[in-house]
C-alpha cells in the first residue's frame, strides 16, 4: 500500500545565516512584515542595509515562531516581540524553577 | 470515517452566533497554541480547533455541515450521496498539509492550504510545515524516524482520500529547539517539470526528566551531602554522554553553578553542561544519625539566621507604631 522512502535531510541555516529571500520563504513572513520586525527590534539580522541582511540560527527561530503567532493568535507586528519576550522569559523562569 | 463534533471541539451551543463562535475560537486558540501552552496534548487540541473553526467560522461551509445534522462524535459516518453536488465542496481540493481530519478532507477536500503552506513562487510545489517532537537524547546523538505523510489525492471515483506513505528521515545530532530540518522536495508535488516544495520540520524538544536545556546548553541539578559540599569531593555527574568525574570545591554552596564545557549538545560551538549544587541534609531518623546532629548542635557555632538578627541598616529608624 505504501513504501519507506529514504530521504536526504539538512538543518536550515546550518551552513550559515539565512539570506531575506530563504528567511521569508521559510517562515512565511511578508517583506513588510519582515521590515516592522526588524524596525522594532525582534529580528536582528546581521548586516546594515536590506540588500546585507543575512538571519542567523536564533533570528530564524525567532521569525517562525513570530510568524506563526501573528498568523493563529492574529496578533500585530506592534505586539509580538512583548509576547515573545514574555514567552522567553518565562521559559528561563521555567527552566529555573525546575532546577530548585 | 468518524464524525467529528465540531461544536463539542469549540464548547459551542449549535445556535452560537458568528461572533461567538470567532470569540470561542480566540480564546481557545491563546489556551492551546503549541507555542504558548504547556500543555501536553496541546498540539492536538489546537488542530482540532483550527479544523473546527474552519468550518464553523465560515457560514457556508457551517450550512453544509449542519445539514449532515447531529450525530455521536465518533459515530462511524458516511457523507450523502449527493454531498458533492449540494454542498459544492467536493472541487474545492487544494492539496495542502494534510493537518486536518479524513471526516475534514471527505466534506471539505483536504487541508486549506493557505494556512499552514506557503507558496514560493505559482509554478512550483509549496512547501509544507510540521513539527517533530525528539527527544533530548536523539538530538545529542542523532536518531532516525519514520514520518507518516498524508496528503488528499482524488481517486478514481471522484472521491478525496488521504495517501499515506512513509518517509524514512535522519535526526542530525545536535538539532537544537526550534531549528527547522529541511527534506528537500518532499512538500506539494506538483507534475514532472515543475519543482516539488520542500517539507521542513521544527524541531519540538521533549522536556526531560534531568536536564534542563537552553539553546546547546544542558542544566542538572547535582545533589550533594553536606560533608562534600563542605570538604569538597569527587563525585560522578552524569552528562549526556555519560558519566563524568566532577570535582566539588570545600566550600561550595547550593545553588552554585559548574561548568562542564563542551559537554552539552554538539555543534560546531557545542554547548555546555551547567551543574547547579543542592544540597540534600541526610535525615535524623536513626539514633546515631541524632547523635551526630546533637554533637553538631554543641560543637558548631553556627548560626544561620545571623542576619536575620541584626537590625536592617536603613528601615530601623522609619519604623514606627501607625496606631
Amino acid at each position: 500500500m505504501h513504501s519507506i522512502e529514504y530521504t536526504r535531510v539538512e538543518i536550515v541555516g546550518d551552513g550559515g545565516p539565512l539570506d531575506l529571500a530563504s528567511f521569508m520563504r521559510l517562515s512565511q513572513l511578508e517583506p513588510d512584515a519582515v521590515s516592522h520586525l526588524v524596525d522594532s527590534g525582534v529580528l536582528e539580522p546581521l548586516g546594515r542595509t536590506r540588500a546585507e541582511w543575512r538571519f542567523p540560527q536564533r533570528a530564524v527561530v525567532r521569525g517562525c515562531m513570530a510568524a506563526r503567532l501573528m498568523r493563529e493568535l492574529e496578533l500585530d507586528e506592534a505586539s509580538i516581540g512583548l509576547v515573545l519576550d514574555l514567552l522567553e522569559e518565562r521559559d528561563s523562569l521555567r527552566r529555573e524553577l525546575a532546577m530548585l | 470515517m468518524r464524525y467529528l463534533d465540531y461544536y463539542q471541539v469549540m464548547g459551542l451551543e449549535r445556535g452560537a452566533t458568528q461572533e461567538e463562535i470567532k470569540r470561542a475560537y480566540r480564546k481557545l486558540a491563546r489556551k492551546y497554541h503549541p507555542d504558548v501552552s504547556k500543555e501536553a496534548n496541546a498540539e492536538d487540541k489546537f488542530k482540532e480547533l483550527q479544523e473546527a473553526y474552519n468550518v464553523l467560522g465560515d457560514a457556508e461551509k457551517r450550512a453544509a455541515y449542519d445539514q449532515l445534522g447531529r450525530r455521536q462524535p465518533g459515530e462511524e459516518f458516511q457523507p450523502p450521496p449527493d454531498w458533492g453536488r449540494s454542498s459544492g465542496f467536493s472541487g474545492q481540493f487544494t492539496g495542502g498539509d494534510a493537518e486536518f481530519s479524513d471526516f475534514f478532507a471527505n466534506l471539505f477536500g483536504g487541508a486549506n492550504a493557505s494556512a499552514r503552506s506557503g507558496a514560493r513562487t505559482s509554478r512550483s510545489g509549496r512547501d509544507h510545515h510540521a513539527r517533530i517532537d525528539v527527544t533530548l537524547e536523539e538530538a545529542f546523538r542523532g536518531g532516525e524516524r519514520v514520518l507518516q505523510l498524508k496528503s488528499p489525492a482524488v481517486a478514481a471515483d471522484g472521491r478525496v482520500e488521504l495517501r499515506v506513505r512513509e518517509l524514512r528521515v535522519k535526526i542530525p545530532a545536535g538539532v537544537t529547539q526550534g531549528q527547522q530540518i529541511r527534506l528537500a522536495g518532499q512538500g506539494e508535488s506538483v507534475p514532472s517539470g515543475r519543482q516539488a516544495g520542500d517539507l521542513y520540520l521544527e524541531v519540538h524538544l521533549q522536556p526531560h526528566p534531568r536536564y534542563q536545556v537552553d539553546g546547546r546548553d544542558v542544566t542538572l541539578t547535582l545533589p550533594l551531602a553536606p560533608w562534600e559540599a563542605a570538604l569538597g569531593a569527587t563525585v560522578p555527574v552524569p552528562t549526556l554522554g555519560g558519566l563524568v568525574e566532577l570535582q566539588i570545591p570545600a566550600g561550595a554552596r547550593a545553588g552554585q553553578k559548574l561548568r562542564l564545557r563542551a559537554r552539552g549538545l554538539p555543534g560546531r560551538r557545542p554547548g555546555d553542561q551547567f551543574v547547579v549544587l543542592k544540597i540534600v541534609l541526610p535525615p535524623a531518623e536513626t539514633e546515631r544519625g541524632r547523635a551526630l546532629y546533637e554533637q553538631m548542635k554543641r560543637e558548631l557555632p553556627f548560626d544561620p539566621r545571623s542576619d536575620l538578627n541584626q537590625e536592617p541598616p536603613c528601615t530601623a529608624s522609619n519604623t514606627h507604631e501607625s496606631r
